[in-house]
C-alpha cells in the first residue's frame, strides 16, 4: 500500500524491481473476515449488495414514477432500458415466463454496476478503505469467484427447474437418456450431458470474472510500472475501452443465462 | 480466491434483489411501456381517421364545387335564353304595333282622302250648278238643282 508516492519516487530500477509488485499484490488481496470455507470477503459483500440495494431502489423509485402517469428522459431511458431486456427476452425465450424478464434485468443492470467500479481510479476507493481501517480492499465485485459463481450456479439451479417445469420429469429424463446418440448409448449421453450442462455455469463465471480480473490487472499494472506522468494515456485508452467491455460483459451474461434457461425449457 | 461464505451471501442477494425487482419493479414498468404502446397505437390511429376525414372533406367539397359550377352554367344558359326569348317577344311587339299603328293611320288618311273628295265633289257640283244657272240665265229649279247635283256627283264619284 501507499504505492504511488513511491512509485514516482522510484527513478532508479532497484527500487522499482520491489515495489511493483508490492504494489500488484496488495491489489490481489480481499478484505477478509473470518478463516478458510468459513470466511468472507467484507469488500465483494458491501459493493455488491450496496449496488443491489441501490439498483432496486433506483428502478423501484422510477417504477413509481412511471405507473404515475410521470415521463422525464431518465424514465423514457429507463423504460428503454426494460423494453430492451423484455424484447430480448421475447426473443429468445418461448413460453411463458414471469420470471425471465426480472431475472435478466436484475442480471445486467446488476452486473453492469458491478463491473463499472473497475472504471474508478484503481486506488480510490482501496485508500479510502484504509482512511477507514481496512486492510484490503477490491471494489469490484465481479472480480471474485465467489460473486460470479453464485451468479452462475443460481441460474444452475434455475437451469434444472426449468426442466422440470418445461419438460416433465419423464421427458427431461427422456431427454438426458437418449440425446444425442439415441436410447443404447445411455450412459454415453447422460456423460455427454452432465458435461454439458455443468459446463455452463463454469464457463458463465468464468468469463466474467477472466474479463474483470484482466482488466483490473491493466489498470494496476499500468499504475504500477508507468511513470505518473505518462501512465494517464494508456490509463484513459484502457478506460474507454473498459466502457465496451463491462457492458459487453453484463450483456453476454444476461443473454446467456436467458439462453440457457430458454434451451432447459424446450425440448432439443 | 477459494469460494467461501461469500457465495452464499451473493446467492441470498442475488435471490433478494431478483425477487424485489420481480414483484414491484417489472410489473409497473412493463405496464407504462404497454399503455404507452397503446397511446401511440391510438394517436397514430386517430391521425389516420384525421387524414381520412380531410380527405373524404376535400372530395366532398370538389363534387359541391362541380355541382355549383353546373348549376350557375344552367342559370346562366337559362337566363341567356330567357332574355333572347323576351327581346325577341319584345321585337314582335313592336313590330306588330307598329303595323297597327299604320295601319291605323293609313285608314285615316284613306278616309280623309274620301271626306276631301266628297267635299270636293259636292263644292264642285254646286260650282258646275252656278255657273250652268249663269249660261243659262235662269234659276234652276230647287228640284233640278238638287238632280243635277247628285247626278254630277255621281258620274265625278
Amino acid at each position: 500500500m501507499g504505492c504511488p508516492q513511491r512509485c514516482q519516487a522510484a527513478t532508479f530500477l532497484s527500487d522499482l524491481a520491489v515495489t511493483p509488485i508490492a504494489y500488484i499484490q496488495s491489489h490481489l488481496r480481499y478484505w477478509t473476515a473470518g478463516h478458510g470455507l468459513l470466511s468472507v470477503h467484507l469488500d465483494t459483500l458491501l459493493v455488491s449488495w450496496g449496488l443491489g440495494i441501490f439498483f432496486c431502489a433506483f428502478f423501484y423509485l422510477g417504477a413509481r414514477r412511471m405507473a404515475a402517469g410521470r415521463s422525464t428522459r431518465g424514465l423514457v431511458a429507463l423504460e428503454m432500458l426494460v423494453h430492451f431486456v423484455d424484447g430480448q427476452v421475447r426473443d429468445t425465450f418461448h413460453g411463458t415466463t414471469r420470471l425471465v424478464g426480472p431475472l435478466a434485468l436484475t442480471v445486467f443492470v446488476w452486473v453492469w454496476l458491478m463491473n463499472a467500479m473497475d472504471l474508478l481510479p484503481v486506488d480510490l476507493v482501496p485508500r479510502l478503505a484504509a482512511l477507514a481501517g481496512a486492510p484490503a480492499f477490491k471494489p469490484v465485485p465481479t472480480n471474485d469467484l465467489n460473486m460470479t459463481f453464485a451468479l452462475s450456479v443460481s441460474v444452475f439451479v434455475l437451469m434444472i427447474v426449468y426442466n422440470f417445469a418445461g419438460k416433465g420429469l419423464g421427458g427431461f429424463a427422456r431427454e438426458v437418456f437418449t440425446k444425442p446418440f439415441g436410447v443404447w448409448f445411455a450412459p454415453l449421453n447422460v456423460v455427454f450431458r452432465l458435461i454439458e450442462d455443468l459446463a455452463k455455469p463454469l464457463s458463465l463465471s468464468l468469463r466474467l470474472f477472466g474479463n474483470m480480473f484482466a482488466g483490473e490487472m491493466i489498470f494496476v499494472l499500468i499504475a504500477a510500472l508507468l511513470p505518473w506522468w505518462f501512465a494517464w494515456i494508456p490509463d484513459l485508452g484502457w478506460t474507454i475501452f473498459h466502457i465496451l467491455i463491462i457492458t459487453l460483459q453484463a450483456f453476454i451474461f444476461m443473454m446467456l443465462t436467458i439462453v440457457y434457461l430458454s434451451m432447459a425449457h424446450e425440448a432439443h | 480466491m477459494n469460494l467461501d461464505l461469500t457465495f452464499l451471501g451473493e446467492v441470498v442477494g442475488f435471490v433478494l434483489f431478483v425477487g424485489f425487482t420481480l414483484r414491484y419493479v417489472w410489473p409497473p414498468i412493463l405496464a407504462a411501456i404497454e399503455r404507452r404502446e397503446r397511446e401511440i397505437a391510438a394517436g397514430l390511429e386517430a391521425a389516420e381517421r384525421g387524414r381520412q376525414a380531410l380527405a373524404d372533406a376535400e372530395a366532398r367539397t370538389a363534387e359541391m364545387m362541380h355541382e355549383a359550377r353546373d348549376r350557375a352554367a344552367r342559370l346562366l344558359d337559362d337566363a341567356t335564353r330567357q332574355v333572347a326569348r323576351l327581346l325577341e317577344e319584345g321585337r314582335r311587339d313592336a313590330e306588330r304595333q307598329r303595323a297597327e299603328a299604320l295601319a291605323a293611320t293609313e285608314a285615316q288618311i284613306q278616309q280623309a282622302v274620301i271626306r276631301a273628295r266628297d267635299e270636293l265633289r259636292t263644292d264642285l257640283g254646286r260650282l258646275v250648278v252656278i255657273t250652268a244657272g249663269r249660261l243659262l240665265e235662269r234659276e234652276v229649279r230647287a228640284e233640278d238643282h238638287e238632280r243635277l247635283l247628285t247626278e254630277a256627283a255621281r258620274e265625278l264619284g
